[in-house]
C-alpha cells in the first residue's frame, strides 16, 4: 500500500490503515519521545497523544512535507512539552556558538553509555541536542518546533556539548 | 542517517500504547459513560419517597388489626395474671447483633479494574489530577487499613467505627471520580 494510499484510509478511519500507520512510524517516534523525555512512560504517553493527533489531523495534511517528516514534528512539540511541565531550559551562561563537531569515535564509542549521557543531559539541552546532532535538523526549524529563538537553540547545542564532552572525556 | 543514530539503541513502544490509541479512536467512545451523581441522588430520593407511601398506604390496616385483637390480648393477659405466682424471676438472653464494619473489598476489585484500563487509556491516567486522586485513594486505603486493625473484632469503639465508616464513604467518592476521569 502506498503512503497516499495509506492516508486516505486513516482519512476513512479505517482501523487496519490507522494501525499500518502506526507500525510504520512507531519504532522511530518513539526512540525520539524516549530520547527528549529521558522516560519511559512519558514516551509511552506522548506517543499515544501524537498519533491520536495525527489521526485526527491527517485531514488537513497537506504533503509540504513528508508524511514522517509531519508526525516527527506533532511528536517533537509534545515530547518538549511533556518535559517542561516541570522544568524549562537550565539557564546558560553566554556561551560561544560550538559548531564543532564532536568525533564520536563511532568504532569504539558504547553506545549505551553515549545514550546514557544524552540522557542526563537536561532536558531542555538534550531536546536541541537530539534534534540537531541525532536528527538532523538545523537550528532554525528547531526554534520553530520547540517555540525558542535560534539563539537558545544555539546556546543550548553548546551546553550540552560541552557536558558530553566532560561527561565522555571526549576532545 | 547522522552517524550518531546509526549507533544509538532504538525503541519500541509497549503494545498498551496502540490499544489506548484504538479504543479513543474506537466509534463506540464516548457512548459508555458513567453517569453524574445527581442521577443517583434523584433515585435515592424517588425511592425514600416511595417508601414512604407505601408505609402510610397500610397504616388503615394496621389500626383496623390493632382494633380487633387489642380487646383478645388484654382478656389472655388478663386470665394469665389471674393464674401466675405475684413473684417471678426472669432473665433473657440477647444476641448482639450489631453488624461490624468492615474494610470495603469491592473497592480493590473496582481499583484493579481501573488499574487495568489505565494500561489501555495511558493518557487519562497521567494526568495530574488523576494522579492526585490516586494519591489520596493510596492514602485513604492505608488508614482504613490501619484503622480496621485497631478496631479489632469487636468493634466496641464507636468513634474508630465511625472514622472507618467516613473513610469508607470517601474511597468510593473518589474511585468513582478515577472512573469518571478515566
Amino acid at each position: 500500500m502506498t503512503e497516499s494510499d495509506l492516508v486516505q484510509g486513516c482519512i476513512a478511519q479505517n482501523l487496519a490503515c490507522q494501525r499500518q500507520l502506526y507500525d510504520r512510524y512507531k519504532t522511530a517516534m518513539y526512540t525520539l519521545a524516549y530520547r527528549i523525555t529521558g522516560d519511559f512512560d512519558d514516551a509511552n504517553s506522548v506517543l499515544q497523544d501524537t498519533f491520536l493527533a495525527v489521526f485526527r489531523q491527517l485531514p488537513t495534511f497537506r504533503q509540504e512535507a513528508t508524511l514522517g517528516a509531519w508526525i516527527k514534528a506533532i511528536l517533537v512539540r509534545n515530547a518538549y512539552k511533556q518535559t517542561t511541565k516541570i522544568k524549562r531550559l537550565v539557564a546558560v551562561e553566554n556561551l560561544p556558538e560550538d559548531s564543532s563537531a564532536i568525533n564520536w569515535n563511532i568504532g569504539n564509542m558504547d553506545a549505551a553509555r553515549l545514550e546514557q549521557a544524552i540522557l542526563a543531559l537536561p532536558e531542555g539541552a538534550r531536546a536541541v541536542f537530539v534534534l540537531n546532532e541525532v536528527e538532523g535538523y538545523t537550528h532554525r526549524e528547531i526554534a520553530e518546533m520547540l517555540g525558542i529563538s535560534e539563539g537558545t537553540s544555539k546556546s543550548q547545542l553548546s551546553y550540552a556539548k560541552k557536558r558530553l564532552r566532560e561527561m565522555l572525556v571526549i576532545n | 542517517m547522522s552517524d550518531l543514530k546509526k549507533i544509538l539503541p532504538v525503541y519500541t513502544p509497549p503494545d498498551a500504547v496502540w490499544e489506548g490509541i484504538a479504543e479513543e479512536l474506537s466509534p463506540l467512545r464516548g457512548l459508555q459513560t458513567t453517569p453524574p451523581d445527581a442521577i443517583w441522588e434523584n433515585i435515592e430520593a424517588e425511592l425514600s419517597k416511595s417508601k414512604q407511601k407505601s408505609r402510610y398506604r397500610f397504616w388503615g390496616w394496621y389500626a383496623a388489626a390493632a382494633g380487633l385483637l387489642l380487646p383478645l390480648v388484654g382478656a389472655a393477659l388478663y386470665l394469665f395474671l389471674q393464674q401466675a405466682p405475684t413473684e417471678t424471676i426472669s432473665y433473657s438472653e440477647e444476641k448482639n447483633t450489631a453488624q461490624k464494619v468492615v474494610y470495603n473489598s469491592d473497592f480493590d476489585q473496582q481499583y484493579a479494574r481501573i488499574q487495568a484500563l489505565c494500561t489501555k487509556r495511558i493518557t487519562a491516567c497521567q494526568k495530574p489530577d488523576f494522579k492526585n486522586l490516586k494519591r489520596e485513594l493510596d492514602d485513604l486505603t492505608t488508614a482504613s487499613l490501619r484503622l480496621q486493625e485497631a478496631i479489632g473484632t469487636y468493634n466496641t469503639d464507636a468513634d474508630l467505627t465511625q472514622q472507618l465508616t467516613d473513610i469508607e464513604r470517601e474511597r468510593g467518592v473518589i474511585l468513582r471520580k478515577m472512573e469518571q476521569r478515566i
